[in-house]
This record gives C-alpha cells, structure tokens and sequence, in this order.
C-alpha cells in the first residue's frame, strides 16, 4: 500500500488512513440496529447507501452484511466499542483493513471516468451522493462511495489495488474526456 | 476524368488544403473530405482490385456500404488493412496503400485469374482441390493463401489507445439523418433520456443532397437548428462519428465512437466502444441504393447514381465528365439534374421502366436531358475505366441499339431500407412488392424480457421513401419508444416536410431481362468477392436452394462489406432461378456489427498491463526483485523459484528443496485461502461440509481435512483450526479460495438458511509464511516474543503472539514432512516479516523457496496435491485418505455419493508410489500398460502417473500415480508409456518415500 496519486482529467488518489471492518449479521434485526448505533453512533444504511457520522461510516453491502470504515485513529476505540455492542449477538465482525484498497476519484467529471470501467448507471439521479454499490471495475470486483457530486472512493481487494489503480490512472488521462454532460 | 468543380463541397473547407499519399504518390485533398472523394478528386478511380479474379476496383458508393474503395491505412502502429475509402476522413499525413495486387495496381499478375473466369466458377475451389486429400496441406492450400485475402495482416502492435464506455439511457436512437433527429426530438420531448448516435461526421443524412424542404426551411437549415435544440436539452446526448453497431438481448447496444481515425496521435483514444443499456431503441438508419445487374457494372466508373451526386454536391468532386444514368425509379433524376446544373455532361437517362417517371423526370426533359424509356445497358464498355456504354431494350436479350461514349454510369436499382439492426435481435421483415424492398414487420419486433418488443424502426429504414412519411414515422416512432420507456409527456413533436412526387420502381434484376450467358456472366452481384449473375444461378441448379447454403457456396455476401449492396440482388436472382417468389427465399441473417469495428475497440483497456488483473501478494514486489520464475496460481503470481545467476530454474529448485531439507526455507504462502466459519451451528456445518469431524476439534488445535463435491469428488484440502468457541478457520488451496468460499454461502444461503453460521473470507487481510527446515525454531526463537518450543507448541497446534514486535498467529503444521511453522501476519506487515524473517535466518542459511520446491517436497512426504491426484474424477477413498473420512458422522457432503457401487469398489483405481528402475524421471500423465486391447483397438492401461519429480533429497526420480489394484501390488513393475520413446519399467512402491515415520515434523 502506498500514498501514490494521479493527476488526470479527474485526480486518482489512494487512501491508506482507513481501517475497514466487515459485519455478518441480520441487518433487519432491531437488536443489531440498536447495538450498531451504540457502537458507531451511525445508524445502519438502507440497501445501496452508506451513512457517515463523525468519519465512521456504515455501508449496505448485502441484507446481512455491513462494511464499517473509520480513521485509523479511531481503530482500537471502535474495535472495542463494536465487540462490547455485539457480544450477545450472533453477528461475525473481521478486520479486513490489509484485504482492501481504496482510491479517492476527484474532479468534476468523476461519474464519467466511473462509466468507463464499471458496468453503472452513474447519472445523478440514479447514483445520487451517498450512494454505495457493489460493482466491477473491468475485470474484477469492487465497491463504490458517492461521497460527494465530484468525490467517489472506490474499495478493491488489496491484491488487485496495482491493477485497479492502473485502470483508473488509464481512464482520467488527458484526452480521453467523454464529456458525455459537460 | 474525375476532378475538382470549382463549386459546391457542403461539407469541405477549401480553406484547408490537407496532403496525403496514396502508394507513395503525394495527393491533396480538403479538410472534410472522405478519401474517396480525395482520390476522385485526383483522377485516382482504380483504387483496388477484387479479392477473386483481382479486377480493377474503383469508388462505387459513399458511405458504409462500399464494397470495393478498400485501402491499407496508415503505417506501423497505426497500420490498419481494409479500411473503406469512403468512411476515412482525409487529414493532413494520411499514407493509403491499394491492396490485392502484385507488382502494382495498374499491372497486376493474378488478374490473369479474370481471363480464366470462366474456368473458375462458384464451388470451383470445393470442387477442385477436394481429391487427392494429400494435396490439400502441401500444394493447394499454400498456395491459396497466398493469392486470397485483401489488405494485409498488420505486423506492428497497436499504437493506440481504446476504451470502452458505459451509458445508460432510456431510449437509443441510431442514426443521425432527418428521421433520427426528428425521432430524437419527439422522444426528448417526453423528459426521457436519449441517446442518439451518428456514424459520420456530419447531421442529416442524405435530406440536404436531395433538396428536402421541412417546416418550410431548406433540410440544412432545419438540421442546424434541430441540432442547437437537442443540444441544449440535458436529457439528451448527441454524439456523431458514433455508430450502432449492433442490437443484443436485454436492450443492450454497442455504439462504435471513432474519436481520433482523423486526428491520429493527438492523444485521445482512437475509438471508444459505448456499450449502451436502454429501454427502447429506433433505428433510423435509413436505405442503400441498389446497383443494377449489367455486363460490366463492375468497370471503375460505374457508380451508385446517389453516390455520384453526393460527391458533387457534398465534396465538390466530379466523378467523370460525361455520365449516364440508368435506374428503374425517379430518385436517380435528382443526379441528372444535379450534374447538369454542375455544367457537366448526361447524355442520357436511361429509365427501364417504359412508361418512365413522374415530376423529375419532367424536370430534366425540361433541363434538356435525353431520356430513353424501357432502355437499358446492354454492356459497359471499359477496363480500368468506363470508356462508354452499349443500349439495349430493357425487355430483349441485349441487342445493341446504341453505343455511347461516357466515364461514369450512375446506376439506381432502387433503395433497400438499412434493416441489419432491427434484425440482429431477432426482428423480422416483410416483403413490400410494391416498393420491392424488405422492410421490418411491425407485428414481429425484436422482443425483450416482458415479451414486448423494444426496437422501432423510423423513416426510410422503417420502408418509407418520401421526406413526409419519413419525418411524420419518425415523430411518431420516436414517440412511442419514449412512452414504452416510461416517458409521461402526450404532446407528439410534429415536423412537416416536402419533396418531389415520385412514381414507384419497376424491380429490374437482370439487365435486360433475357441476357445472354455471355452477359450475364461479366454481370457483378458482389463486386468484392466476385460474385455474378451466373454463380448464382449456377448454385441453384446445382441444387443449393437455401439462400444460406448458395451464400456459402458462391460466398455472395461473405466479403468485408458483408454484402450490403448484393445482398437484395443476389436473393432476387436466387429466386428467379428457383421460380419462388423472392419472400419465400428469404434473406441470409443480419449479424452484429453493422460494418466491420476495430477488435482493439473490443478489447478496450485490456492491453498490456492491463490485459489482466494479476493478484500480487504483500510481498510480490521482494520476489520480483529477487529473480522469481512466476507461475500463475488462481489469479496470483506465485514464485516458481529464486533462479540465481548462472543456475538453471531445475538447478533452483534443487537447491531450494535440499537447504529447506538440510537448513531453512522460507515460503510465501499468503495466497492461502482463509474463510473463517462462526456461529452456533459453525460445528455442524462444517462436519457437512469436510469429510471428516470438525466439530470435535480442540481450541488451539489444527486438522487437516478434505472437501468433496455432492458428487464425492475430492474439491479441497486443507488445515483447519479451531480458534474459538464458535469460530473455526478454515484454510483452503490458493486456488479455491473463492470457489470454496462461494460454495459454502451457496450452501448455507439455499439449503441450511436455517443455520446459524456466518462466513466471511479473510484470504487478503493475512500475509502468510512457511518456515521450514531443521533451524526454523531457531529463527522464531531469535526473533523472539512467544515461546515456539514443542511444548508450548507441539505438532497441529496453534499460538497467537508477536515474533519480533508483529502479532500474528503460529500454526505448527508441515506440508514438506520437516520441522514447519506457518505464521499469519496482518497483510500490511507482511513484507516487514518476510524481510526479517530473511535477515534473521541468514546466519540459519535461511533461503526462499518456491511452489516446485514445494510440490517436490510434497511429493517426497506422498502427500496429495489438489490439482495433480484430484481431476475431478478422483475421491478420497482413491488416494487412500479414508482415515480422513468419518464413519461416525451421519452425512457430509459426498458422502451418498460415495455410497454407489461405482465408487464403493475395489477395482477403482489407487495412489500408490512409483519408481523407476534406472532412476529416471516418469512423464507426467504417462499411461500403465496392461495387455491386451479395447474394443477400439486402443492398448488397455492400468494405472496413470499423477505427479511425478526429480527427488534431490532421494537422488532419483519419483512419482505417484493410480494404479489398479495398486496398495496389493507392492513390488510388481510396471511398463509406463513416453512420448516417442520406448516404455520405461517403474516399480510400485509406498507414496511415502521420504522419512515415512514422521520423526522429522514431529521435534
């Protein structure tokens, strides 16, 4: 993992300051919901978003799993608080911190650099800020945050982060705009 | 000859001269121009020749559909064959070759093949080089591939960039003419968003050529401001050089976007694949004219009679002094008075129809045009070019009334509407008899997922030749897609538009109608592949009456244009020969892409390093820089071996195998899988899901076990350690990481929904090491930090920890049958580890090993490796693990399986271990021979080898292998076959070769 950063047409960054914890449980169970809130102080997603409160974020990834983000600061806090809410429940929570990447997309034509590698409607209107989906980029799996109209974060798998970086790199050069809504 | 007129030229800037070469030659041309209209405007009419009988081949239509202005574009990495003049923008630089001709274009060899024509007629190639057989490989088929193709095969790698891009919209419109704008506007208006693409550079179509008048303005005018209107509408996007390639299940489209063909090495990527997701689509991809079928309508200078004017008028270019037309409609009157108002020479038009035209035809009488009615061409007269024509009557067999000297035929058989993309999907086609062309049937569209269909068609591609019934259908088509897409808006955008009255087409197939053999034989249906009247009719007497069949045998259609000027014609003279009617025949199918698209545009970004996703490991960089010999292993790279200067990769290896043996080794096994499994029933899902008792395993213990599909093949194997109440860890190969983690949700998501149990795969968040060897707890002792020692951590437990200042977790497992530690650190460490670990071992003679030091090693120990023993036929029971198969539990997955006679039987064939007599090393996959043979003739076998190496510790070679009956044969020898070589004896022996006690894991 590496602080490398790309200047296209949209900037490319990568992220290394998050730690990332996956949750298995029954996200329709009120007892979760309530410990989750307890735990993170945010309240669990709807299907296809995510919800931020003071840098901790809570996103949809299935009806029976959450991924939990933070600053590495808050790392052992929320460790601690998510073990202590959950303890009674039967949830499994991993620290996938190591497993994954993540890049920061910024710049006014974000959406468009998304299209080019990932199979998504990104039109505003169906991929609205806060929006958090679970999708490809080319040829192989990844997550996306609507973090702001011209700020997406993108999660891979650590493995591929050489090769998810490269496309993205590849797609923001100079020259090849689409500028499909200038 | 053709030239430069002083005037007209609508779509080329005479301010900006640009320069090109055509073999080598310097020509100029304008900004705007096609190249086809570049090299007319040079007197340059022979540009090719024809892929059979290398025929002279000039310009013969404007757009898409030529068949023969065929040209090697550019140069190196930006070399491309086949490439159609008339779809290339002229630009400053641009280098075109001919093709299909030796030593030059003017003089060329293989023409000698139009002399022999009539030796080589449809099927001559099937029916002549079919005896003797052994001909084929050595004599006919070098040859043939060198005199067949057109353009060549590019040498250089593609300079280019290519990307694809993704859009979402709710109706697609494709083409950009009246009808396509007029469509667009309707739906637009609806609040829907569309898409609407245009193959060319330019907006409209063919509407300002042909003088169409709507809403009262001139078509230009009315494009201009069509155009500013969509364009300032955000639902819409407009994009032209953008072609709808092609129409696919579930409203899914490709649009072909050649971004820089004209602008090459300014940085942006050469073409862009749009692939498109829509809800409905309509295309308005108007018509093709027609050529007619004539002796000689394949001499350079026999043109599409709308070609010709859309050279006047849109490029500025005369194709020939004095032209001729001949057609059997009114549309092709617009040419004549379009020449003749350019000041150039019709001596006559030639209208086959005896009772002629309506009101354009009173236009050029009055212009002073000769027109002859109910006449024809009985013979172009020419070889490189049209030098003049012979008339005959239409309705006789070609006696010559006249012969009249011109330069160019604009010929007009009528217009076909461009149905190729309502067809793709499955959209079907009428028969309109009266307009003699197929066009779609409303009744049969293409369908989609809710059994509605979801293409229209709109304007002259939708059947209607007239300005006023083409924007009138476009409206309403454009309308309806957007309603059926979920559009709210009622109001119906309306154009109005106005043009000639015309009179309908007499079909004309053959010209005249009984020519002579002789005629008919020098009349071209597919110009490209060299396709006449005569091997048409030849197929059908020769019994090929599927028009899919006599396409094959005459390859009528099967050129790079893929017939879309011969296609029609072909069909018609197939029918008269077969005295059907022409619906009955029936067309050929219309496949995806419409014109032939770039296969880099189809790659995209997958090129170079980007071709594939490679998985790298924390410590791949370390290896790389450390001379790994790769192996690709489920998506990763792994390290094959560390080859050191002056070694072999064999001689790595060994060295590998005999320090990890004598010393210490170090492994990267972080590709590993790991899934952990928690929850109340994590138990007794996994006693299903191994064969053998997880339930019962120890907190801190490990175990190994094995996986089989509901089938009882062996899937996986693996360690499993128990580090919780509730938790388990499971390790699988590095390959079925994914396929074991998915089969477990699938597992518990449709069958034991009801189980508590939830899964989650870490594989990716654990760097993971193998130390191995006599001094491996030394290195973890002088790392220090938890106490390693056999009794803190004796054989198939586990520990976490920290080893110099990292937590991680220590199994005390062995693969390679030595002293072994695996130790799983956070991904992020794990570099920092492995780097330690080198450091602190070196005094140990710590080196790295890789995957072929331990698969020997392995070997050497007879343990199974997923992959080499399991081939998907093979269950556990096979390789002698039923000590990891349970008797006491109920059921587990592959366990009925098992139970069947053809797997409960002793006849099955075993692992055992095999060595050959002299020491030599077995062939992988090598056969045991037993006597006698099957009942094909083939030798009967007993047994295979199933992994076999070179043994450095053991000094020889050594194998394991199945074998019939192979644990009761200890000591017997086997014959094992070799490739080319006579069979080597191997002995069977025990799989456990090296240090079968176990004394040396265990200390």
């Amino acid at each position: 993992m590496s602080d490398r950063e790309f200047q296209g047409y949209v900037n490319v960054k990568q992220d290394t300051g998050q730690i990332m914890f996956t949750l298995r449980a029954d996200l329709s169970s009120t007892k979760i919901k309530a410990a989750m809130k307890l735990a993170t102080g945010v309240a669990v997603p709807k299907r296809g978003s995510c919800q931020v409160v003071a840098g901790c974020a809570l996103a949809w990834m299935s009806p029976d799993e959450l991924l939990v983000m933070a600053p590495f600061a808050q790392a052992e806090k929320l460790r601690a608080s998510l073990d202590a809410a959950l303890s009674e429940q039967h949830v499994l929570l991993e620290d996938v911190s190591d497993a994954r990447a993540k890049f920061i997309l910024s710049g006014t034509h974000v959406r468009e650099v998304l299209a080019k590698l990932a199979p998504m409607d990104t039109h505003p209107e169906k991929l609205p800020v806060g929006s958090f989906t679970r999708t490809r980029f080319a040829q192989v799996a990844g997550a996306v945050f609507l973090e702001q109209d011209d700020l997406i974060s993108v999660i891979c798998f650590r493995s591929v982060q050489d090769y998810v970086y490269a496309l993205f790199c590849d797609a923001a050069s100079y020259g090849s705009e689409v500028l499909v809504r200038e | 000859m053709s030239t430069r007129l002083a005037n007209y030229g609508r779509l080329i800037n005479r301010a900006k001269a640009v320069n090109f070469t055509f073999n080598g030659k310097v020509f100029n041309g304008f900004e705007g121009d096609t190249l086809a209209a570049s090299l007319l405007a040079n007197d340059q009419m022979l540009i090719g020749r024809s892929f059979k009988y290398h025929r002279p081949r000039g310009v013969v239509a404007s757009g898409g559909e030529e068949p023969n202005a065929l040209i090697n574009l550019g140069v190196e990495g930006h070399f491309e064959p086949n490439a159609r003049a008339t779809t290339t923008e002229t630009f400053n630089g641009l280098t075109a070759e001919s093709q299909n001709h030796f030593p030059s274009l003017e003089f060329d060899i293989g023409a000698i093949n139009s002399k022999l024509a009539r030796f080589l007629p449809a099927g001559f190639y099937y029916k002549m080089f079919i005896h003797p057989r052994s001909f084929w490989k050595h004599i006919y088929e070098p040859i043939i591939r060198k005199s067949a193709g057109l353009g060549k095969a590019p040498k250089s790698r593609d300079a280019d960039k290519y990307e694809h891009y993704y859009h979402f919209c709710e109706v697609m419109i494709v083409g950009g003419g009246i009808a396509g704008l007029q469509a667009a506007k309707s739906a637009a208006a609806t609040g829907v968003r569309v898409l609407l693409v245009e193959q060319t550079a330019h907006w409209g179509g063919r509407a300002p050529v042909d003088g169409v008048v709507i809403d009262g303005m001139p078509a230009q005018d009315w494009i201009t401001v069509t155009l500013a209107d969509l364009s300032v509408c955000d639902n819409v996007v407009i994009r032209n050089r953008t072609q709808g390639s092609g129409v696919y299940d579930h409203g899914y489209a490709l649009a072909y976007e050649r971004i820089a063909d004209h602008t090459p090495g300014d940085g942006r990527p050469r073409h862009r694949l749009w692939r498109v997701r829509c809800k409905q689509i309509v295309t308005a991809t108007g018509g093709i004219e027609r050529p007619l079928s004539f002796a000689g309508n394949d001499i350079p200078g026999v043109m599409l009679a709308a070609a010709v004017r859309d050279y006047v008028l849109n490029y500025g270019v005369s194709p020939g002094d004095r032209t001729v037309v001949v057609t059997n409609n009114d549309d092709a009157y617009r040419t004549a008075l379009t020449l003749k108002q350019a000041g150039l020479e019709v001596p006559v038009i030639l209208d086959a129809r005896a009772e002629g035209g309506g009101d354009l035809m009173g236009e050029a009488i009055a212009a002073g045009i000769r027109v002859e009615l109910g006449r024809g061409i009985a013979q172009v007269l020419g070889g490189k070019r049209v030098t003049g024509l012979q008339i005959c009557s239409q309705a006789g067999e070609g006696a010559v009334l006249e012969e009249i000297g011109c330069d160019v035929v604009a010929m007009s058989g009528g217009w076909s509407p461009v149905v190729h993309l309502w067809s793709h999907c499955g959209g079907k086609l009428n028969w309109d008899a009266d307009q003699a062309m197929f066009r779609p049937d409303p009744n049969q569209p293409p369908l989609g997922a809710d059994g509605a269909g979801f293409v229209r068609v709109a304007g002259l591609a939708n059947g209607h030749l007239r300005s006023a019934a083409i924007v009138a259908d476009a409206s309403a088509q454009g309308f309806a897609a957007a309603k059926a897409a979920g559009g709210t808006t009622k109001r119906v955008v309306l154009a109005k538009a106005e043009d000639f009255e015309e009179l309908p087409l007499s079909p004309v197939w053959l010209m005249p109608q009984g020519a002579s053999y002789k005629l008919r034989s020098k009349a071209w249906l597919d110009f490209q592949n060299d396709v006449k009247v005569t091997d048409v009719q030849l197929a059908a007497q020769e019994g090929f009456e599927s028009v899919e069949h006599a396409k094959r045998y005459t390859t009528l259609g099967m050129a790079t244009d893929q017939g879309k000027l011969s296609n029609i014609n072909g069909l018609a003279v197939l029918s008269k020969s077969l005295n059907a009617e022409i619906p009955d025949v029936g067309t050929t199918t219309f496949r995806p892409p419409y014109t032939a698209i770039s296969m880099a545009s189809l790659a995209g970004e997958a090129r170079g390093e980007l071709f594939q996703p490679i998985r790298k490991t924390p410590m791949h960089d370390w290896h790389d820089s450390h001379s790994a010999e790769w192996e690709p292993v489920g998506g990763w790279r792994r390290t094959y071996a560390y080859v050191r200067p002056g070694e072999s990769v064999d001689q790595a290896v060994q060295r590998e195998v005999t320090n990890t043996r004598e010393k210490l080794g170090l492994l990267d096994a972080s590709t590993l899988g790991k899934i952990v499994v928690k929850g109340p029933d994590a138990g007794k899902f996994l006693d299903m899901m191994y064969t053998n008792m997880m339930s019962s395993l120890k907190l801190g213990r490990c175990r190994y076990g094995l996986m089989c599909s509901e089938n009882g093949f062996l899937s996986d194997d693996g360690v499993v350690a128990r580090i919780g109440d509730q938790t388990w860890l499971c390790h699988t190969t590095s390959g079925g990481a994914d396929r074991i983690h998915a089969q477990m949700e699938e597992w518990l998501q449709t069958e034991w929904w009801d189980w508590n149990v939830w899964v989650v795969n870490i594989t990716e968040q654990l760097a993971q090491v193998a130390v191995v060897g006599p001094n491996a707890r030394k290195v973890l002792e002088k790392l220090g930090g938890m106490d390693v020692s056999a009794d803190a951590l004796p054989f198939m437990a586990w520990a976490d920890g920290k080893l110099g200042g990292i937590s991680g977790r220590v199994y005390r497992i062995s693969f390679s049958g030595e002293l072994s530690y695996e130790i799983a650190i956070p991904a992020n460490r794990g570099l920092e580890f492995w780097e330690m670990l080198v450091e602190a071992g070196a005094e140990f003679d710590a080196m790295p090993y890789g995957t072929e030091c331990l698969h020997i090693m392995r070997a050497e120990k007879g343990f199974i490796m997923i992959g080499d023993e399991t081939d998907g036929t093979v269950i556990p029971q096979d390789l002698g693990l039923n000590w990891a198969i349970s008797k006491k539990k109920d059921d587990f997955l592959g366990k009925r399986a098992q139970e069947r006679m053809f797997m409960d039987n002793p006849d099955r064939w075993q692992l055992v271990g095999l060595e050959t007599l002299d020491g030599s090393v077995l062939e992988d996959g090598s056969y045991a021979i037993a006597t006698g043979q099957n009942a094909n003739g083939q030798t009967n076998t007993e047994g295979r080898v199933t992994s076999t190496y070179y043994s450095p510790t053991l000094k020889k070679g050594i194998a394991m292998g199945l074998v019939f009956h192979g644990p009761e044969r200890m000591g017997d020898v086997l014959s094992f076959t070799r490739i080319g070589a006579a069979p080597v004896k191997a002995k069977i022996v025990s799989p456990l070769f090296y240090d079968p006690e176990g004394t040396k894991s265990n200390v």
